[in-house]
């Protein structure tokens, strides 16, 4: 999604966040904030940006609190160790930045962002001296979109995908206890980050979200952030090794992003923390929140649609860890579940029951029967 | 080629070499053609140095080769201080119309210096007389409102021209002569038609430009194209094509030796000289010298054939020049001497072959080479040109070639549009400039600032 379609709905949202996530595509996978409202009633927004460096999303906050003031920024340390300023990936800074509008202030963060390049500055500053010649690829149902039908996030800017990956094998994970010898940008900024929000009476938190680290320097870059953290005082939500998720059920591709059951797993975590933590206020009974209820119906009903058309049985049991949806799993005795599947059985706890089913030519292999609970409706899958 | 502010210097010797001439000129009329020489040495030589140094060099050591002499000719970092050529052949042109005494010497040094220096017109011509320009620079100007509007929309024009037609038609244009050793003679063709179309549209565009600045100043510069590709001569492009060098070399050159009032073959010669210097003005390359011998040898061989050609039809008259002058043009863009007769007889190998082969006629064959079609991605891939690109172009074009059989038929668009209703006027300036701003190759990708020219 671009920028508008990302940053629309977090700048005309009525009520106020108490929480701003800030990362690459790892929070954008793995937080969800509509999940963190249901759960705690905790209001939140995803900042992630694909390949984001730690300076891009310094400045990202920069131009968002001018919109929104959160009570907390939580900001994911991937990245500590680089030392560069904006991601090669140069569309996905675009995304980060060119919804906020032209101001002194986006100037100062473009300059910021490229020192020494003022070309660069000015394609971010306009971005229609880079975007003006997009006609070329342009349908006229894109033009038609573009202009009555624009696609919104609505779930807060997380990005929401049901893929599960199965397939890949994580590779053997790095540990060190080292810390990185200079001072990278990286690092640099998550200083920044934590003064900026001190100032503008935020409080700063450091995360971690979990994937298999298998770069020394990327270790390193968490160890010298616990060392940061203790020295500024920040809390350091570090999720790497808690086993909080489990690389066999809850990956969504060979990147080692989380998917739907990790980013559930990790955002109950994580707001658990910031709840305890911070004393976070729940939302969910008060009327200036009813936008919320609303989003969270919405966000319910997209689960159910999607639960509908799978038809793939581990992508089915992954999306059943949610609280939304009871169900019953009926297996003919031939029928037997590999060890993934047992492994998405198992995380569903009381939620799923299991029956076995005699041999019969009448019976289907493999019926969940889905009742979706807040919606009030049944349907069945087979397999 | 050097945009250095250092070179501002090297205008202002030039400057003030012509201009203290010029009255060395009159006040001693007994030394008057030693003063011009000389003048005339010194800025020729700068223009020498800084543009031919490398190429002469390179020459004589080909030429020693010849006789088996081996001479390893030294390479200077030289870099082409930016409008060197126009500013100097346009102080010359002053300088010499001076000793012929059909003006007066300029007592004015700013007056003069800013005759050679006028902005507008200082990078990239079109080359001015004194008795048109300097004149315009005794009466002082009043901004007149419809004047302005009228050399807004003549940069508008001009910007169409360039960012519009010149700049897209380079994308694929340079992909195609870059790579040419790889490229099917076909597409080696299309460029070459499109690169006769991205070199008018840059210089037009940018004389365009010129005129219309000046024309909001209250200056009327000359025109320097008038619809030269419906020529149906090469005497006739000459005529209408790059108007300001062409009638320099007329007036200071081509007259000088004679013009045509000598017999046929030292007429002829006259020719081939004026048509071989103006190629070498365009650039220190055989190449040029080439391309300049190419439209030479083909107005003498007009004259020569004229009792003749006068029974040709209209168009294939037409149809000719267009492929002699698209022909030459390969000589042009291309980077060597070698490179150009290479890639002719590539083209000339391909038609023959789709002749031989295929229906040459079918529009399909042109964009058909092998498995490649335009519309493959591929063919995006290679040239970076697209067929919605190709598509643009060719409605531009047309857009171009109306403008231009108006303005062969007398009639001013722009003069036209300015007499509109005022809506009208403001309605079509707004989709001009939405349609530039959208359609125009420009923004931090491409650096739209750069005219061809310029490099001369």
């Amino acid at each position: 999604m671009g920028s508008e379609s990302t940053y629309r709905p977090f700048v005309k949202e009525k009520a106020e966040y108490d929480v701003f996530f800030l990362g690459s595509s790892h929070v954008g996978c793995g937080i969800a904030p509509m999940e963190l409202w249901e759960a705690y009633g905790i209001t939140s927004y995803d900042f992630a940006t694909s390949a984001g460096t730690i300076p891009t999303l310094y400045n990202q906050l920069r131009l968002s609190v001018r919109h929104h003031k959160p009570k907390i920024a939580v900001l994911d340390v991937m990245g500590a160790d680089c030392d560069v300023y904006v991601s090669s990936q140069m569309d996905s800074v675009h995304v980060a930045l060119d919804y906020f509008p032209l101001s002194r202030q986006k100037y100062e963060c473009i300059a910021d962002l490229f020192p020494d390049d003022k070309k660069r500055r000015i394609a971010y500053l306009f971005p229609f001296t880079i975007f003006h010649n997009r006609w070329v690829d342009m349908t006229p149902e894109m033009i038609w979109d573009g202009i009555f039908n624009v696609p919104v996030n609505n779930v807060k800017g997380q990005w929401l995908d049901y893929s599960l990956d199965t397939v890949s094998r994580p590779a053997n994970e790095i540990q060190t206890d080292e810390t990185l010898q200079d001072n990278p940008l990286g690092m640099q900024y998550i200083e920044k980050f934590i003064t900026f929000c001190r100032v503008n009476d935020i409080i700063p938190v450091l995360m971690s979200i979990p994937y298999p680290v298998t770069s020394i320097s990327a270790r390193k870059g968490e160890n010298s952030v616990q060392t940061l953290s203790e020295r500024m005082g920040v809390s350091y939500y570090n999720l790497q090794g808690t086993g909080v998720v489990d690389y066999a059920t809850d990956l969504r591709d060979p990147s080692s992003h989380v998917n739907f059951s990790g980013a559930r797993k990790v955002t109950l975590y994580i707001g658990e923390r910031l709840r305890n933590d911070y004393g976070l206020t729940d939302h969910r009974e008060e009327d200036s929140y009813a936008s919320w209820k609303a989003d969270s119906k919405v966000y319910a009903q997209q689960l159910v649609n999607n639960l509908q058309g799978q038809t793939d049985l581990k992508v089915c049991l992954m999306i059943l860890y949610s609280p939304n949806f009871t169900a019953q799993l009926h297996l003919r005795e031939d029928a037997e579940l590999d060890p993934v599947e047992k492994k998405l059985v198992s995380q569903l706890g009381n939620a799923i029951s299991i029956e076995e089913v005699p041999l019969a030519p009448d019976v289907p292999y493999i019926r969940l029967d889905i009742h979706d609970i807040s919606g009030g409706t049944d349907f069945t899958k087979y397999f | 080629m050097g945009w250095n502010p250092k070179y501002a210097l090297l205008l202002a010797f030039c400057t003030a070499v012509t201009f203290f001439a010029s009255l060395l000129l009159e006040k001693h009329k007994d030394k008057a053609n030693l003063i011009l020489v000389l003048a005339l040495c010194v800025i020729f030589s700068l223009l020498l140095y800084y543009k031919y140094l490398n190429f002469l060099l390179e020459l004589f050591a080909k030429t020693l080769s010849v006789v088996r002499i081996r001479f390893a000719a030294p390479k200077f970092d030289i870099v082409l201080p930016v409008g060197i050529s126009f500013f100097t052949f346009q102080a010359a042109g002053y300088l010499i119309d001076v000793w012929r005494g059909e003006i007066r010497a300029e007592r004015n040094f700013l007056r003069y210096a800013l005759f050679v220096s006028f902005f507008p017109q200082l990078v990239a011509g079109p080359i001015e007389r004194s008795r048109n320009l300097m004149a315009q620079f005794e009466e002082p100007r009043k901004f007149d409102f419809d004047r302005a509007k009228n050399g807004f929309m003549l940069i508008l024009w001009g910007l169409f021209l360039k960012m519009v037609i010149a700049d897209r038609a380079a994308i694929f244009v340079d992909a195609a002569y870059g790579g040419w050793k790889n490229v099917h003679g076909l597409i080696l063709i299309l460029a070459t038609v499109m690169f006769a179309f991205q070199i008018y549209c840059d210089f037009y565009g940018y004389s365009i430009i010129a005129k219309g600045a000046a024309q909001i100043l209250g200056i009327t510069l000359m025109d320097n194209f008038n619809a030269p590709y419906l020529s149906v001569s090469v005497q006739e492009f000459w005529r209408r094509w790059h108007i300001s060098l062409s009638t320099w070399f007329k007036d200071y050159v081509y007259i000088p030796l004679g013009g045509s009032r000598c017999s046929r073959p030292r007429s002829a010669l006259n020719v081939i000289a004026v048509m071989l210097v103006s190629g070498a003005w365009h650039g220190a390359g055989l190449n040029f010298v080439a391309w300049g011998l190419f439209h030479g040898i083909a107005q003498v061989a007009e004259r020569i054939a004229k009792p003749l050609l006068v029974r040709v039809p209209r168009f294939i008259r037409w149809a000719g020049t267009a492929f002699w002058t698209t022909v030459a043009w390969v000589f042009f863009r291309a980077e060597s001497l070698k490179d150009s007769l290479r890639m002719l007889k590539r083209m000339a190998g391909s038609v023959k072959r789709a002749f031989m082969e295929g229906d040459v006629f079918s529009s399909s064959q042109l964009f058909q080479i092998g498995a490649v079609s335009v519309d493959d991605h591929a063919f995006e891939l290679k040239f970076g040109f697209t067929a919605k690109d190709m598509h643009l172009l060719g409605f531009a074009v047309c857009i171009l070639l109306i403008a231009d059989f108006l303005k062969y038929k007398g009639i001013s668009v722009s003069e036209m549009f300015c007499k509109r209703n005022p809506a009208i006027q403001v309605v079509g300036t707004a989709i001009a400039i939405t349609f530039l701003a959208v359609f125009g190759i420009w923004g931090t990708a491409f650096d739209a600032a750069n005219f061809i020219y310029f490099q001369f």
